[in-house]
C-alpha cells in the first residue's frame, strides 16, 4: 500500500547515505598524507612490506574497497593503527555504552524540560514569565556546548563545594568533575548537555504552537465553549508536536556533537573521547570507524523518526502526491 | 416576536482605527437575519465579536450585547466558554479548515455535547450519528471514523451544522456558510439550515455578500458597509426598495441575467436533499460527447450574415496526468473554434479542466495530443505568438511579482519581446494604464499599495501592452466584490469596442457570462458538452448538465 | 529585491531587542579590527613576570594568560579569526546553498528529488564529524577549516531556497511571464530570486553563528586552529589544558563570554529577520 512504499523509499535513502559516508571514508584513507606505517620511525623496507602485504594495502584500488566494505557489513571496523592490538570494534563496544547513557539522559531531560517551558510559554503568552523563558531559550540555543560544559563545570563542580567547604569546613565534591562512576558523576556533564538541546525543543514547540493557534480550527474550538487550556491542550498541542519529530534528526545531531565536546571536558570514556583522541593521535582507522559508527546511528535515528512521524501523522500516508496540477 | 439578541451601540477598533462603528442590530427568536455586506465592510468581524472570538490583546470593544437580556460582552472568559457552543453557536466558511485534521470527525465533533451537557463518549457519538443520518449522511459511521481531510466540503460542513446544532442552541450565526462550496452544493446547505431554523425554532444570523442568496433564506436583512449598518429591514422589502445608496449599489452589481422569476423552479429535488450527485443524472452525464451540432448551427447561422475569421482554432485537445495507477483526464478530445472579435465565454464548475485549457492555449503547457492553430499555424511553432495572445489572471494578488513597480509589471511583455527605449517605454505604458482607467501616477507604486480592482486594472493593461487580438481571462472577477465586478465589466465593454478584442472569458458564473458574452461553451469533466450562443443557453440549454447548472443560478421565489 | 530587504531591515530595527543584538555586533566586529592597533601590547609578547593577572589590573583590561600574553590583544585577534571564518563560511554556503536550491526547485520532477536525496544524505550526517574528516585531510589552516565549514551548512540554505522556489514557480507572476514569453533563466533571475532574497538572507544570518559554533568547537577540540593563530575556540582549549579553571578562571572564561555574545546577538537578529519576513506572507 501506500504506506509500504514509503517504507521502502526510506530504507533505501538510509542505504544510499551510509554508502555515501562509507565511500567518503574510504577515499579520505587513500588520501591521507603519508602511508600509516611513516608515523615517525623508520622502518626496514622488508618490513613495510610485510605488513603492507598483512593490510592488504599492495592491492588494487577496488579490491580494497570491496574488502572494506566487506569487513564493515561483517562489523569489521578494521584495527587502530596505534594500538596495535586492539580493534575499532571493540573500543566501540566498550565506549559506545557510555556515550548512548549519557545521550539518552540528556535527551529526556532536555525534552521534558523543553517541552514543559515551551508549553508554559504559550500558556502564559505575553506575561512576564514568557519573556523570562524567551531570554533563557535564547542564550541556551546561542551557545555551543563547550560553554555550558565549562560553565557546569566550573560552578557546580567547582564552586559548589567552594560554598559547602565554606559553611560546613568539609572538603567535599558534590559533583566530580571527571569520570563516569555512579550517579552524581552523571549529573553535571547530563546537564550541561542538556542545556543546549533543551533550548531547541523549546523554541520549536514554541514557535510550532504559534502556527497552530493561528489556524482556523483553533477559532471553531474556541466557538465551541472551550477554555484556554482545554484549547490549547487538547487541540493545540497535538498539532504541534508533529513538527517536533522533524526536527528529531538535528537533535541527535546536535546530541551526538555535543557528547564529543563534554565527553571531553568532563574526561568521561565515550566515543567522543576517543574520537578527538584518535585524530590527535593521528590514528587513521581509529578515526574513520568511529566517524562511520556515529553516522550510522544518526542515519538510523532519522530514519527511525522519519518513518514514526508518518505513521502519527495521518496526512502524510493518505495524501496522494500530486506532483502534477489540474 | 421576543428578541433574542440585541446589540447596541457596538463599536471594534483595532490600535485606534475603528472596524465596527455603533452597531445597532437585534435578531429575534426563530428569524432568519441575513447581515450582508462587502468584503472587508466588517461583517465577519461583527460575527467573531459576538462570541468574542477576536484576540482581545489587539481589539477594544465598546458598547453592550444583549443575549436574552445579559450583556454577554462584559462577562469573563470562563463564563463565556458556557455560552460558546451551548447557547449560541457557530459556523465557518470553510469547513476543511476550521476541522482539527489530526483528530477523526468523532473526537471533534461530540466535543460540545460531551462538554456542555456532560453526556459520555460513547452516548453523545451515538446522538451524533442519528444527527447526521436525519441531515442526509448516509454511512453516519463511516463518516465519523474518517479524517476531516477525507470528506468534501458539503459532506464537512454538514457535520459542523450537526455539531453546532447538537446542544440545542438558541442563535446560530453563519459566518459565508457555502461561499466555498459549488453552487448545486450551496441550496442543499441553505435549505439545510432553513430548515433547522423552521423546526427547531433557532434564530440565525446568516453572513454573506450575495444579496440574492439572502434573499432565498432569510426573513429580515442587514446591509453592512465600512464597519456601519446602513439599512435594516424585511428582505423582500429592502430588495425592491433600497433605501441607502450602498444597497442600491449591491443590488446593481448582481448581475442577474434578465432579472426573471421563473415559477417553474425545476430545482430538483433530489439535488437538493444533498445526496452526493445525483445518481441519475451521473449516469447520463457519463456518456456524453461533445456537441458537434450546436457548433455547427452556430457556423452556420453567423456565417451567413458576416463573414467572420476563425482566429483560433483548437482541435481534439488531450490532456492526460500520470499519477501512479491513476491516470487524471484534464482534458478529453476538446475541439473549438473561436472568432475573431466575439466574447466567447466558458462556462463550468471547478475541476472540468477550463484552467487547463486555458493553459494549453497560452503555451504554458503542451497537450498530450490535439493541435491548436492561431490563423492557421500551430502555437507551440510560432515565434512571436505572445503578443498575439495575452492573459488575465484570477487573483490579482498572487499575478504579480510584490517586489516589481507598476511601471515595470506592465511593461513587462514589452521587455521580453523588444526592446525599446526608457522614454517609449515610459510613454507607452502611461498609455496602456490610461487606457484601462488608472491614473498614470500608479505606475511607481508596488502592487500591495493597490486596492484589488486597481490591481486587477494593471493586469489588463500588462495584457493589453503588446496589442494582442486574443484576451483569455480566468475568472478576473471572482476575488473581486460586486461593486468591482461590475466596474470591471463595463471595462471589458469598453475596450472590446475600441480595439476589437477577442475575448476567452472563463468563469463558473453564469450571471456574468450572461451580460457579455456572445457565445458560451459549457465544460464538464474534460469535455465541451454544449455551445450555443448566449441566448440558446440560458433560455434553452439542451444538455442535462447545462439546464442543472442554469437552474442553480436562478433567483427563484423563496425556498419553501 | 531592495524592497523586501529594505522593509525587512526597518522592521527588525523597530523591535529593541534586535536593534540591540545589531549593535552589539557591530561593536564587536569594530573593536577585532580596530582594537589590536591601539594595545600597548603585542599577540605574541611573552612577559614571564606577568603570568596570570587579573583582569584590570597593570593596563591589561583583560588581564594575562600563562604565558603573560596580554589577553585583550588576544581576544580581539581571536576575534578576527573566529569572524572571518564565520563570515566567510557563511557568505560561501549561502552562495552554494542559494544556486544548488534554485536549480533543483526550477527543474522539478526526477532531478530535484535526486539533488534534494543528496542534500539531504549530507545533511544527515554530523557537520563536525565532516569537518573533521576535511581537516585531517587538508590540514589546520584557516583555508581549509572555511572550507570544511562550507561544505556542510549549505544544505539547509538550499532547501529553503528550494522550498521558495517551488512556491514561487506556482505563483500566476511567473505563469504571467511564460504566456509572455520569458525564458527560464530570465524568470529565475527576475522573479523567483528576488522573491527569496529575504529568506536567502536570513539564512545568511543564522549560518554565521552556526559557523562561529562550528569553529569555536572544532578548535575547542583542539582540531581546528592551532597555536600560534588562536580563535576563540583555541583560546578555550588551551585555557583548559594549561590553567586550572578553579584559579583563574578568566583565561577561559573570557573568550567564551565573547563566543556566547557573539552567537546570541546574531541568533537573535536572525530571529527577528525571520519573524518580520514571515509575518509578512
Amino acid at each position: 500500500m501506500k504506506f509500504t512504499r514509503f517504507l521502502l523509499k526510506r530504507l533505501a535513502f538510509f542505504l544510499v547515505t551510509m554508502w555515501l559516508v562509507v565511500t567518503l571514508t574510504f577515499v579520505l584513507i587513500r588520501c591521507l598524507p603519508g602511508s600509516p606505517f611513516n608515523s615517525g620511525k623508520m622502518v626496514h623496507p622488508q618490513i613495510l612490506n610485510n605488513l603492507n602485504t598483512k593490510y592488504g594495502l599492495d592491492k588494487p584500488f577496488y579490491e580494497q574497497y570491496l574488502r572494506y566494505i566487506k569487513n564493515l557489513v561483517k562489523g569489521d571496523l578494521g584495527i587502530s593503527m596505534i594500538y596495535k592490538n586492539r580493534s575499532v570494534a571493540s573500543i566501540i563496544k566498550r565506549a559506545f555504552p557510555v556515550s548512548l547513557d549519557l545521550g539518552v539522559r540528556a535527551l529526556v531531560l532536555a525534552a521534558f524540560v523543553g517541552l514543559l517551558l515551551g508549553l508554559m510559554s504559550t500558556l502564559y503568552s505575553n506575561k512576564a514569565l514568557d519573556h523570562i523563558i524567551s531570554v533563557t531559550i535564547m542564550i541556551a540555543v546561542s551557545m555551543p556546548g563547550f560553554v555550558a560544559g565549562a560553565l557546569f563545570q566550573y560552578f557546580l563542580c567547582y564552586r559548589l563545594s567552594v560554598l559547602i567547604q565554606s559553611i560546613t569546613g568539609v572538603r567535599y565534591s558534590v559533583f566530580p568533575n571527571t569520570g563516569w562512576e555512579g550517579f552524581r558523576s552523571t549529573v553535571a556533564p547530563t546537564m550541561a548537555l542538556a542545556a543546549g538541546v533543551m533550548g531547541m525543543v523549546a523554541k520549536m514547540l514554541r514557535t510550532s504552537m504559534k502556527d497552530v493557534l493561528d489556524q482556523n480550527y483553533i477559532v471553531m474550538s474556541r466557538a465551541k465553549g472551550l477554555n484556554k487550556r482545554e484549547v490549547v491542550l487538547r487541540h493545540a498541542l497535538k498539532n504541534a508536536l508533529l513538527p517536533l519529530l522533524s526536527i528529531s534528526g538535528p537533535l541527535v545531531s546536535s546530541i551526538i556533537m555535543g557528547s564529543f565536546v563534554i565527553e571531553n571536558i568532563f574526561s568521561i570514556p565515550g566515543l567522543g573521547r576517543y574520537f578527538v583522541s584518535s585524530v590527535q593521535d593521528k590514528d587513521y582507522t581509529m578515526v574513520l570507524g568511529l566517524a562511520v559508527f556515529s553516522v550510522f546511528i544518526v542515519v538510523l535515528i532519522n530514519t527511525i523518526t522519519d518513518i514514526l512521524y508518518a505513521v502519527v501523522d495521518p496526512r502524510v500516508c493518505i495524501e496522494s502526491k500530486d506532483r502534477l496540477k489540474t | 416576536m421576543d428578541t433574542i439578541l440585541k446589540i447596541k451601540d457596538f463599536s471594534l477598533s483595532c490600535k485606534g482605527k475603528k472596524i465596527l462603528d455603533n452597531i445597532n442590530m437585534s435578531v429575534s427568536k426563530g428569524e432568519i437575519l441575513a447581515l450582508v455586506g462587502e468584503s472587508g465592510s466588517g461583517k465577519s468581524m461583527l460575527a467573531r465579536s459576538i462570541l468574542r472570538l477576536n484576540n482581545p490583546g489587539i481589539f477594544d470593544t465598546e458598547g453592550e450585547i444583549f443575549f436574552e437580556d445579559q450583556d454577554i460582552n462584559s462577562l469573563t472568559e470562563r463564563q463565556l466558554t458556557k455560552i460558546r457552543g451551548a447557547r449560541i453557536g457557530m459556523i465557518f466558511q470553510e469547513p476543511l479548515s476550521y476541522l482539527n485534521p489530526v483528530f477523526k470527525m468523532a473526537g471533534q465533533l461530540t466535543e460540545p455535547l460531551k462538554k456542555h451537557k456532560k453526556i459520555k463518549k460513547s452516548k453523545a457519538a451515538e446522538l451524533m450519528e442519528d444527527l447526521l443520518r436525519k441531515l442526509n449522511i448516509n454511512n453516519p459511521e463511516q463518516y465519523m471514523k474518517s479524517y476531516p481531510h477525507q470528506l468534501s466540503g458539503g459532506m464537512a460542513q454538514r457535520g459542523v451544522i450537526a455539531m453546532t446544532s447538537s446542544c440545542e442552541p438558541e442563535l446560530i450565526i453563519a459566518d459565508e456558510p457555502t461561499s466555498s462550496l459549488d453552487v448545486i452544493v450551496q441550496l442543499s446547505i441553505i435549505k439545510l439550515i432553513k430548515d433547522l431554523a423552521r423546526l427547531f425554532g433557532v434564530a440565525v444570523i446568516f453572513i454573506t455578500h450575495d444579496l440574492q442568496l439572502a434573499a432565498k433564506i432569510a426573513d429580515r436583512v442587514a446591509v453592512i458597509s465600512k464597519g456601519r449598518i446602513v439599512e435594516e429591514g424585511d428582505v423582500q422589502e429592502v430588495l425592491k426598495n433600497p433605501k441607502s445608496e450602498e444597497t442600491a449599489q449591491l443590488l446593481n452589481a448582481c448581475i442577474v441575467s434578465g432579472g426573471r422569476d421563473t415559477d417553474k423552479s425545476v430545482l430538483d429535488k433530489s439535488v437538493l436533499e444533498g445526496t452526493g450527485t445525483n445518481d441519475r443524472v451521473k449516469s447520463v452525464l457519463e456518456g456524453t460527447e461533445t456537441n458537434d451540432q450546436a457548433q455547427n448551427l452556430y457556423e452556420d447561422n453567423i456565417c451567413a450574415d458576416v463573414k467572420r475569421k476563425a482566429l483560433l482554432e483548437i482541435r481534439d485537445l488531450k490532456m492526460h496526468y500520470k499519477n501512479g495507477q491513476n491516470i487524471n483526464r484534464a482534458l478529453e478530445g476538446v475541439s473549438l473554434t473561436v472568432y475573431e472579435g466575439e466574447t466567447l465565454g466558458l462556462l463550468g464548475e471547478s475541476g472540468c479542466g477550463k484552467s487547463t485549457l486555458s493553459r494549453i492555449i497560452t503555451r504554458i503547457q503542451r497537450p498530450t495530443s490535439g493541435e491548436v492553430l492561431f490563423d492557421g499555424k500551430d502555437i507551440f511553432t510560432k515565434s512571436d505568438y505572445p503578443k498575439d495572445v495575452q492573459m488575465i489572471f484570477q487573483d490579482s494578488t498572487t499575478s504579480m511579482n510584490p517586489q516589481m513597480r507598476v511601471e515595470d509589471i506592465v511593461a513587462e511583455g514589452m521587455d521580453i519581446l523588444c526592446k525599446k527605449s526608457r522614454q517609449e517605454r515610459t510613454r507607452d505604458v502611461i498609455e496602456s494604464l490610461e487606457r484601462v482607467g488608472l491614473d498614470k501616477n500608479i505606475k511607481d507604486r508596488f502592487p500591495h499599495q493597490l486596492s484589488g480592482g486597481q490591481r486587477q486594472r494593471v493586469g489588463i493593461a500588462r495584457a493589453l501592452i503588446t496589442n494582442p487580438r486574443i484576451l483569455i481571462c480566468d475568472e478576473p472577477t471572482s476575488y473581486l466584490d460586486t461593486v468591482s465586478q461590475k466596474h470591471m465589466l463595463d471595462l471589458f465593454m469598453k475596450l472590446k469596442n475600441e480595439i476589437n478584442l477577442t475575448y476567452i472569458f472563463i468563469t463558473h458564473n453564469i450571471r456574468i457570462l450572461g451580460n457579455i458574452s456572445d457565445r458560451i461553451a459549457v465544460m464538464h469533466k474534460g469535455r465541451i458538452v454544449e455551445i450555443g450562443t448566449k441566448d440558446e443557453i440560458e433560455f434553452n440549454p439542451i444538455h442535462p448538465y447545462t439546464k442543472m447548472l442554469i437552474n442553480a443560478s436562478i433567483t427563484p421565489k423563496k425556498i419553501q | 529585491m531592495l524592497l523586501y530587504v529594505k522593509t525587512a531591515v526597518f522592521g527588525v530595527l523597530k523591535n529593541k531587542i534586535a536593534f540591540a543584538g545589531a549593535v552589539i555586533f557591530f561593536v564587536i566586529v569594530m573593536m577585532a579590527i580596530a582594537a589590536p592597533a591601539f594595545s600597548p601590547y603585542n599577540y605574541h609578547s611573552h612577559d614571564a613576570d606577568s603570568i596570570f593577572l587579573k583582569p584590570m589590573s597593570k593596563g591589561h583590561w583583560f588581564g594575562t594568560d600563562e604565558f603573560g600574553r596580554d589577553l585583550f590583544v588576544r581576544v580581539w585577534q581571536g576575534a578576527r579569526i573566529s569572524l572571518a571564518i564565520g563570515i566567510l563560511a557563511a557568505i560561501i554556503q549561502m552562495v552554494i546553498g542559494t544556486v544548488y536550491g534554485a536549480m533543483a526547485g526550477l527543474f522539478g520532477g526526477l532531478a530535484d528529488e535526486a539533488m534534494m536525496r543528496l542534500a539531504d544524505a549530507l545533511y544527515s550526517i554530523p557537520d563536525l564529524i565532516l569537518i573533521v574528516l576535511v581537516t585531517l585531510m587538508m590540514g589546520n589552516s584557516c583555508f581549509s577549516v572555511v572550507l570544511a565549514l562550507s561544505m556542510t551548512g549549505w544544505t539547509s540554505t538550499a532547501r529553503v531556497v528550494r522550498g521558495q522556489t517551488l512556491m514561487l514557480k506556482e505563483m500566476d507572476f511567473v505563469k504571467a511571464a511564460k504566456v509572455m514569453g520569458a525564458s527560464r533563466r530570465y524568470i529565475m533571475f527576475k522573479h523567483i530570486l528576488p522573491n527569496c532574497s529575504g529568506q536567502i538572507l536570513v539564512s545568511l544570518m543564522l549560518n554565521i553563528p552556526s559557523a562561529i559554533f562550528a569553529e569555536s568547537t572544532l578548535s575547542f577540540l583542539g582540531l581546528g586552529i592551532r597555536p600560534p593563530e588562536a580563535s576563540w575556540g583555541t583560546m578555550v582549549n588551551e585555557g583548559f589544558k594549561y590553567t586550572n579553571i578553579t584559579y583563574h578562571p578568566w583565561v577561559v572564561f573570557l573568550p567564551l563570554l565573547f563566543i556566547a555574545i557573539t552567537m546570541i546577538s546574531l541568533n537573535i537578529l536572525g530571529d527577528e529577520f525571520k519573524k518580520v519576513l514571515d509575518s509578512k506572507h
